[in-house]
């Protein structure tokens, strides 16, 4: 197999124009590289549709997962994919958050409590977080689980929202009221 | 992050793809997704459904009618815990398994513009590509299966399987990046041809009743926030919000929906400082939640929603708050 036949059935693939036996083939087939070069034009098309990019920096949470990775963890593989992105998603907060209290003053009314640049700020900075987190010998401490418990007022009005706006009415409903009544076994 | 974001987007495109041999005839597929929100709404049914999420699976009776213009729909779950859901127009009371009753009551007016009274049904955004993959059978019903595939990775797919000749949705199935089914709901029995009333979304007596009551002014300085999120997944928009109480606290809310995938970022006055985030993953359902010091004191924001983990931290990272300046 080509090259060239690759990247014409990759091409193809985003086009919506690849046979079932083609995109089987190169589902089988498919290296690194092609994985890459399917990436890079799925960004192209993105950008080209106006669609939003990241601006996180690329290894913004890899250098986080690689630390995970490193410890020692008895979870799921699940909990462990979950754990890589909420303690990125911590120190994000825990950055973003701090700038805020910094920035912020007590005697303005109304308050804006940061908002944009400090969070913008905080993601520039993320790199360098990360770097930081990397050096550092502490372990990260594992994320804590929100009870379904305490989170029960808030699942109630998600899903009224949810049932008005998403579409699928009943979906939210029956989703609520499942999860209700499994909650012990959620917890 | 946008790397990996394309390359899920992309798997998740090869998958259904895979399943999805051939494209919609635009017209009628599109047609019938945008009759499936008010299909059969005004319409008295009762049927049973499965729903599965993960090791969970539940059965369902769902009742439906429509009183005084205003949707009335009943769950019961049957099997294990008792729990219910009763919901009347813009009023939802749920019963839990422990006999606790939660009641959320419209209010008279909202402090914010797209709150219930303005509502607004989002078209489906181009974000997700429409793929017909033919007829197919649920509960006995001639049924249209239709794939929704996403074009970026900041949003699920959705798989959904509609009725011929009402456009209902029988069945639906959430699908992550790599192609799982998140969670699954299906009919198993529709019976449209049943006489209800009003007693039979009739509230429960003599439960002990939590109330999220709605508040009607931004009467909680320093304790009351506006929401806004700086950054959004392309095609999603604010459509909802409110604020109410709990537990004496004003907790606000905002909604934010792409027509399909919907996630709510809530703020509540913490009475501690936190450190870190807290999660939970239940199917497609994320809950992050994180403290945000504001002086004097400080939030805690969380945000539920059948979005992916990257989507939440990325819309918690972009957010503002702005504390209300309103009279005791």
């Amino acid at each position: 197999m080509s090259a060239d036949r690759n990247r014409e059935t990759l091409s193809a693939l985003l086009d919506g124009e690849a046979s079932e036996l083609e995109a089987r083939r190169l589902l089988r087939d498919m290296n690194e590289e092609d994985g890459q070069q399917l990436s890079r034009w799925q960004l192209a098309s993105d950008v080209l549709q106006g669609h939003a990019v990241s601006a996180v920096p690329a290894d913004f949470a890899a250098s986080l997962c690689g630390q995970l990775d490193a410890q020692e963890s008895v979870r799921p593989a699940w909990v462990a994919r979950l754990g890589q992105v909420a303690v990125a998603a911590s120190v994000a907060a825990a950055t973003v958050f701090g700038w805020q209290y910094m920035d912020t003053s007590p005697a303005s009314t109304p308050m804006v409590a940061t908002g944009e640049a400090p969070f913008a700020r905080a993601l520039a900075e993320a790199e360098l977080v990360s770097r930081d987190f990397q050096r550092s010998p502490v372990v990260q401490a594992r994320p804590a689980t929100l009870a379904v418990s305490e989170l029960q007022p808030l699942l109630v009005r998600h899903s009224q929202f949810a049932a008005e706006h998403g579409g699928q009415s009943l979906v939210p409903l029956a989703r609520l009221v499942s999860l209700d009544a499994n909650r012990d076994a959620e917890e | 992050m946008m790397q990996r974001l394309s390359r899920t987007a992309g798997s998740l495109c090869v998958v259904l793809a895979l399943m999805a041999p051939r494209l919609a005839t635009a017209d009628s597929a599109t047609a019938l997704l945008e009759r499936m929100p008010q299909a059969m709404a005004d319409s008295a049914w009762r049927g049973r459904l499965v729903y599965l999420r993960g090791a969970d699976m539940s059965t369902l009776e769902v009742l439906h009618a429509l009183f005084d213009g205003k949707t009335h729909e009943r769950l019961i779950h049957l099997d294990g815990a008792h729990a219910e859901l009763i919901r009347r127009g813009d009023d939802l009371i749920c019963l839990h398994p422990k006999g606790g009753v939660t009641r959320l009551d419209s209010g008279a007016a909202s402090l914010n513009p797209l709150a219930l009274s303005g509502r607004v049904s989002l078209p489906l955004p181009p974000e997700y590509q429409l793929v017909a993959r033919g007829a197919d059978r649920v509960a006995g019903i001639e049924t249209q299966q239709l794939s929704l595939v996403p074009a970026d990775g900041w949003r699920y797919g959705y798989q959904l399987w509609l009725a011929d000749d009402s456009g209902m949705l029988l069945k639906s199935e959430v699908l992550d990046s790599k192609g799982q089914v998140l969670e699954r709901m299906e009919f198993v029995a529709l019976d449209t041809d049943v006489t209800l009333s009003t007693t039979d979304f009739a509230s429960p007596a003599g439960a002990e009743e939590t109330v999220l009551a709605p508040v009607e002014a931004p009467t909680f300085v320093g304790r009351q926030v506006t929401l806004d999120a700086q950054w959004l997944p392309p095609g999603f928009a604010p459509v909802d919000g409110d604020t109410r109480l709990a537990a004496g606290e004003p907790v606000t809310a905002r909604s934010y929906t792409d027509g399909l995938a919907t996630f709510t970022v809530f703020a509540e006055p913490a009475s501690d400082a936190r450190e870190g985030v807290r999660i939970n993953q239940m199917g497609p359902t994320l809950a992050v939640s994180a403290y945000m010091p504001v002086p004097p004191a400080g939030f805690d924001i969380t945000l539920v929603g059948e979005v992916p983990p990257a989507t939440a931290e990325k819309v918690l990272a972009g957010l503002n708050l702005v504390l209300e300046s309103g009279v005791d």
